[in-house]
């Protein structure tokens, strides 16, 4: 299936297309920012790359972190545990 | 965690008193579970990762000079086991794997409304996510969803600005492109 949003990655507007991560991340100089601003005013197809590009960025930001399973932690403290009766052991046999 | 109240702990932890090492674990184990989740989409791998990292740090709580945050240190430690967990797995597990394992991921944050809704969305986002190469797979996930800045994405990685900028690229466009076209998954480059 191929879409018009899939345009702007090909051919004319591919060098802007590579640009949008930055201008989203507003990571590009000013006059750069211009450029990107210009160019979306009269190309559709790169506003609704962007806008797809943008809305991608989002779902994955909003996707958040995952808090760390009861059983999944006891197991890491025992296994912590372990670690450090053994540095103890080896120092103690080292002496 | 406060920078200085971290910087004590460190201290404590490395003049052998496990309490304060066991009060930075829980202040850290979240992000590098979520980083070795996300990576690899299988909660056993992801629990093997955040074993190794924090072992790794405990034995090197002597030789982690505090240029970096501890923080990043720690994504640095937990991407790096992940990745080569993920190359492992390509030699002995075998493709499809990740997929048939996205399935598993927990959903541990309910909101009961939207929660059929949410966790479809969070299975597509995960998915998509386990189909990208690992190495633009780590840039997404340190950046987009854990959230990191872009220079600490790539000292995370030891990449260059631009190197991880230009993985960052090509991983959210590879994303897009998969979130437009979700019938046909096979078919994206
Ligand atoms: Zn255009």
């Amino acid at each position: 299936m191929s879409t018009k949003h899939d345009r702007a990655g090909s051919h004319h507007c591919r060098r802007m297309a590579a640009v949008f991560s930055d201008y989203l991340d507003r990571d590009l100089r000013e006059a750069a920012c211009r450029k990107v601003d210009e160019h979306l005013k009269r190309c559709p197809d790169c506003r609704l790359y962007l806008d797809t590009l943008s809305r991608t960025i989002t779902l994955y930001r909003g996707l958040g972190g995952v808090r760390v399973p009861k059983n999944v932690e006891s197991r890491l403290f025992a296994t912590i545990r372990l670690a450090a009766a053994k540095k103890k052991q080896t120092k103690r046999t080292i002496r | 965690m406060n920078p200085d109240k971290e910087k004590d702990l460190l201290a404590a932890a490395r003049s052998g008193d496990r309490r304060s090492f066991e009060q930075l674990v829980r202040s850290h184990q979240s992000h590098v579970y979520s980083l070795a989740l996300r990576m690899l989409g299988d909660p056993a791998d992801a629990e093997d990762v955040l074993q190794e990292t924090f072992i790794a740090l405990y034995q090197n709580l002597g030789r982690f000079q505090e240029r970096s945050r501890l923080s990043t240190y720690l994504y640095r430690l937990a991407a790096n086991f992940a990745l080569m967990k993920l190359r492992h797995l390509r030699t002995h597990g075998g493709p499809g794997r990740d997929l048939a394992a996205a399935a598993e991921i927990p959903d541990l944050r309910p909101s009961p409304l939207e929660h059929a809704v949410r966790r479809e969305l969070r299975d597509r986002l995960q998915q998509a996510l386990l189909r990208l190469p690992p190495d633009e797979r780590a840039v997404l996930v340190l950046r987009d969803v854990e959230g990191l800045g872009g220079r600490e994405t790539a000292q995370a990685l030891k990449l260059s600005l631009p190197a991880m900028k230009s993985r960052l690229h090509r991983g959210r466009e590879a994303l897009r492109r998969m979130m437009l076209d979700r019938t046909d998954p096979e078919d994206s480059p």
